[in-house]
């Protein structure tokens, strides 16, 4: 067996034994940092091990044997859990108006407007401009536009998920018109064609 | 020290949550589900003509033989622009060439087996990569709805603060709403890396082309193939002046001896037939994520150098990885296996969250009979939807109209359940969908 090889072997052996030790963690009665810390811990090594066996791949493969192991896990977990007459969360997500409650269909659009094609444009700016720094910086093209595919649905996805989470249009606004301002600053300074 | 989060925070999580999730939803759902089926793309190829000529290698000579011989019969056609050799390899021990108007099956001495008769493969992978929309709206949809899954990890950590300190607990016996909940952030949290995974995968690729236009626009003077050409290389200028067909089998001959190591999976001749041919072989390397190495040689058949994927820039080597890592396909029937358990988790999620919307309103005393009917036609609707297109493939053939067939059952079978809500659909469906899996089942025994 070749060292590379070996090295991912036991990554994967120890992302096993991680994922093992957060179910004995998260199972004891007290919460116990220590344990908590030895497993996540042994993940990041396991990673590590992985990585530095065989690289991005090897990384994926130990990943998938330790989402596998929680898997079966949980498999236990659902085959031997008694019936329980336990009540589920009634948590409201406020999604649409209480009963006689207006139904803000202009705050509901702008919402949507947003956080999909404002954010969208905020997200793309903000990835060009990245690539226009990255090629001042020196970086190749190609990894200055592998930086900004990737960037793109990235910054997107965590942009919608943040202006959800702002309570005032003035911050939502704001969220959107940094990255988008300094995005386009950095193309028009970089060299846009 | 806790990290703790805020109550307001952790409700405008759960409400952007819900947000994102009943906005994606169907098409989320079904999208992740075509993902799913579609790891097994070469195996459904293999199960729709099980007669195709197969063999573990090919000799370079039959290869030479097999496109001089596709390219003969395409007399009077426009000419091909670019004529693609599936080579052989384990998973799809198959030959196959395909021009810009047909695609054949050779046998292992390089004659023409049979036409490729793979319709349902191909429909299958044209719902997830694009909804079957042409063009590349669809698949900027579909990479829309990976820009959504991301946004819906993020919301969905946020807005349960218990979610990895009962990650093991699964009450999966509890009635009232609590298993479908436990089930939802269980197979939620533990999928999380495979869903940020093939959801940044996924939103790269069906955002590609947009980001490229961007590239293009802000960089390249609206060049989009020069935005492009760091990555994956460049296209060699064109001359329709005719030449002798390209040698072939050179290349493949130089990839065995200098490369031994490295399988080639397909061939890729631009321009066939004039002067300005050339040759391209893309060769998977063991143990890497990279779809493949582009190898680049003239039209006689010498080598030119390669494009950099195996190890050039980091860039390069990190576009060229999004494919295998979102398509499952890296290490074999594991892996691929690996990634439909994963890949049913993900959609089941995304089919539990609306039930647990929809189950919360019903305990508080809104009862949507309609809407729950809805939800079932699109759960139970969608597979069942695809199971008889399956089933249309083996009774009416490769020409059968799989798209339309699949998109107004889609369509159909929710609205159907939405018309007529009592008694409540879900049962109906599941006894269809078992139904018509094994009429499926039997047929390709049969037919």
């Amino acid at each position: 067996m070749s060292a590379t090889a070996l090295l991912l072997w036991i990554g994967t052996a120890v992302i096993v034994a991680a994922v093992l030790q957060l179910r004995r963690a998260w199972g004891l009665p007290r919460r116990s940092t220590a344990a908590n810390t030895i497993g996540w811990t042994l993940l990041l090594t396991g990673a590590i091990l992985a990585l530095a066996g065989n690289g991005a791949w090897g990384l994926a493969v130990a990943s998938l044997a330790g989402m596998a192991t929680a898997a079966l896990l949980l498999a236990h977990a659902g085959w031997t859990a008694p019936k329980g007459k336990g009540r589920a969360s009634d948590r409201k997500a406020h999604m649409l108006p209480k009963r006689g409650e207006p139904r803000a269909l202009g705050r509901r659009l702008l919402t949507f407007l947003l956080t999909v094609p404002l954010a969208f444009a905020a997200s793309l700016l903000a990835a060009l401009g990245a690539r226009a720094l990255a090629g001042m910086a020196g970086w190749s093209d190609a990894d200055g536009n592998a930086m900004t595919l990737l960037l793109l649905p990235l910054l997107w996805g965590i942009l919608a998920f943040w202006l959800l989470m702002l309570p005032r249009r003035r911050a939502q606004w704001t969220c959107l018109a940094v990255p988008a301002t300094i995005g386009l600053g950095l193309i028009f300074i970089g060299g846009a064609a | 020290m806790t990290l703790a989060i805020s109550k307001d925070a952790v409700q405008r999580a759960l409400s952007g949550h819900a947000a994102i999730g009943l906005l994606a939803s169907a098409l989320l759902y079904l999208i992740c589900l075509t993902g799913t089926v579609v790891v097994f793309y070469q195996e459904w190829q293999r199960i729709e003509q099980p007669d195709a000529p197969e063999m573990a290698a090919i000799d370079p000579d039959a290869v030479q033989r097999g496109v001089a011989a596709v390219l003969a019969t395409e007399q009077g056609k426009p000419a091909t622009t670019h004529l693609y050799v599936h080579m052989p390899v384990e998973s799809l021990p198959r030959t196959t060439i395909t021009t810009d108007h047909q695609a054949f099956h050779i046998d292992a001495a390089g004659k023409i087996a049979a036409p490729e008769e793979n319709a349902w493969s191909e429909f299958l992978l044209g719902a997830h990569y694009a909804l079957n929309i042409p063009g590349l709206v669809g698949m900027t949809i579909v990479g829309i709805f990976g820009v959504m899954i991301l946004a819906l990890s993020l919301s969905g950590v946020v807005a349960h603060p218990r979610i990895f300190r009962d990650a093991f607990r699964l009450r999966a016996r509890d009635n009232h709403g609590v298993g479908l909940a436990d089930w939802h952030n269980r197979l939620s949290v533990w999928t999380l890396p495979f869903s940020l995974a093939i959801a940044l995968t996924g939103s790269m690729i069906g955002l590609g082309v947009v980001g490229a236009y961007g590239l293009a626009a802000a960089f390249y003077k609206d060049d989009v193939e020069a935005a492009y050409a760091p990555i994956f290389g460049e296209e060699h200028g064109a001359d329709p002046t005719p030449a002798p067909l390209a040698n072939v089998a050179a290349p493949l001959a130089w990839l065995a001896k200098n490369h031994p190591e490295v399988r080639p999976t397909y061939v890729i001749l631009h321009d066939p037939g004039t002067r300005g041919q050339h040759i391209q072989l893309i060769a998977e390397h063991p143990r890497r994520l990279i779809y493949g190495e582009t190898y680049q040689f003239g039209a006689d058949g010498h080598y030119h150098g390669k494009v950099g994927l195996s190890d050039g820039h980091l860039g390069q080597q990190l576009a060229a990885s999004t494919y295998n890592l979102h398509f499952g396909n890296y290490g074999g029937l594991p892996i691929k296996l690996a990634y439909i358990l994963f890949g049913l988790a993900l959609t089941v999620v995304v089919a539990t969250g609306t039930s647990i919307w929809l189950g919360k309103r019903q305990r508080r005393g809104l009862h949507e009979p309609r809407l729950r009917a809805g939800w079932d036609g699109v759960i139970w609707g969608v597979p069942l939807a695809l199971a008889l297109t399956f089933l249309a493939r083996l009774i009416l053939g490769n020409g059968a109209p799989l798209i339309a067939i699949f998109w107004t059952l889609t369509i159909a079978i929710p609205l159907l359940a939405i018309a007529v809500p009592a008694p409540r659909p879900k049962r109906l469906l599941q006894y269809l969908l078992g139904a018509s899996l094994a009429l499926a089942l039997a047929s390709w025994f049969v037919v």
